[in-house]
């Protein structure tokens, strides 16, 4: 599959690298380029330096033939424009936002865009660590054990 | 009618105090706490402060009764977000946005933004008009290319000059509709004389403007 993703922080870079290891043909979008160097020396895939929502850079990163178009950069905003420019301009069905900030998730949903909830997958692990130290912590004995 | 403005930088600013001297209600939403302050002791209290992209604060602002959002910032990711949000989840009467960079148009009217204004595409025809040799200059060309409005500066050798508008031969389709002299604006009769360096617009399709050109403003004999 050909996978477009946009932002190479910590989070995008973990992406591209386990989806280009996966034999996957990935493509990293980032402003920045020292971002990038986070893909280390073994990442076999494309890189772009630009803005994700910038139409050449987009052409650049050859979105229009991707399967999908994963977007993961740390502002709201930018992911916003990024996945209608993915979607409007280039006709990419699959395009998955990261939303950062929990008021967007709901907001994201309604106009259309599909979404990688990252507060709510944090709080979700959370909060099933704390029902399994609940669990542990309730004064039951674990079983085999002596009082 | 209420207006919220989203970015409070200079065009925000500026729009504000003119909506704020024609008596129009007024929201500012600005991020920057110091900026804020300064607008505040400028025009006075319809600063909220915060990320204008925020559902929350969008809806602090009251964005749902609001008549006109526009969304100003330096950000043309910002803009299209807030206006997406003031017409889809808000359902506000009508949003404007700021366009940055103008390469980001096409994208924005696939968006349904309805209102663009990019403030470097008005200043780059602004420019252009100035440093242009054409003697008819298009103000304002309507979306599909049937009439623009034209401006045109009278000659003293134009046949047309020092004579009242009824008699002088325009051209078909085409209407004056102002007159500029030495500053001064006159809607024009029939009975209004134009005189030699009157600015004059006029609404005119395209094919019209050589015509108009020789008659307003022909080469010196």
């Amino acid at each position: 599959m050909r996978i477009v993703v946009i932002g190479c922080g910590r989070i995008g870079a973990h992406v591209a690298k386990s989806l280009s290891a996966a034999g996957n043909d990935v493509c990293v979008v980032d402003t920045d380029v020292s971002s990038l160097s986070r893909l280390g020396d073994r990442f076999r895939g494309q890189t772009v330096v630009g803005h994700g929502f910038d139409q050449t850079v987009l052409e650049q990163a050859q979105v229009a033939r991707a399967d999908a178009v994963i977007v993961l950069t740390n502002v709201d905003a930018t992911n916003f424009m990024v996945a209608r420019a993915a979607t409007e301009l280039f006709g990419v069905r699959r395009v998955s936002v990261r939303v950062n900030d929990p008021e967007f998730a709901s907001v994201f949903a309604e106009l259309g865009l599909n979404i990688l909830d990252l507060p709510d997958l944090v709080l979700g692990q959370v909060q099933r660590s704390l029902a399994l130290s609940a669990t542990a912590g309730d004064g039951t004995p674990a079983p085999g054990t002596a009082r | 009618m209420y207006v919220l403005i989203v970015g409070g930088g200079k065009v925000g600013f500026h729009l504000g105090r003119m909506l704020l001297g024609k008596q129009h209600e007024v929201t500012i939403v600005e991020q920057r706490p110091a900026r804020a302050q300064l607008l505040q002791g400028l025009i006075g209290d319809v600063l909220l402060v915060g990320d204008g992209t925020l559902p929350s604060v969008l809806e602090a602002a009251g964005c749902a009764r609001a008549d006109i959002v526009a969304a100003v910032t330096g950000d043309d990711a910002a803009n299209l977000l807030i206006a997406a949000l003031a017409a889809r989840h808000f359902g506000a009467g009508r949003t404007i946005a700021r366009l940055n960079d103008p390469r980001n148009e096409p994208l924005f009217r696939l968006c349904g933004v309805e209102g663009m204004v990019s403030s470097s595409s008005i200043l780059a025809e602004l420019i252009e008009r100035e440093v242009t040799a054409a003697r008819v200059r298009t103000l304002l060309a309507f979306p599909n290319g049937g009439a623009a409005i034209v401006e045109v500066d009278l000659s003293p050798h134009s046949t047309a000059a020092d004579r009242p508008v009824r008699e002088v031969p325009w051209p078909p389709d085409s209407l004056l509709i102002l007159i500029l002299h030495r500053g001064d604006v006159r809607i024009p009769s029939g009975d209004t004389r134009i005189e030699a360096g009157d600015r004059l617009l006029l609404v005119a399709p395209p094919e019209a403007e050589p015509a108009l050109q020789s008659l307003l403003a022909p080469e010196a004999p």
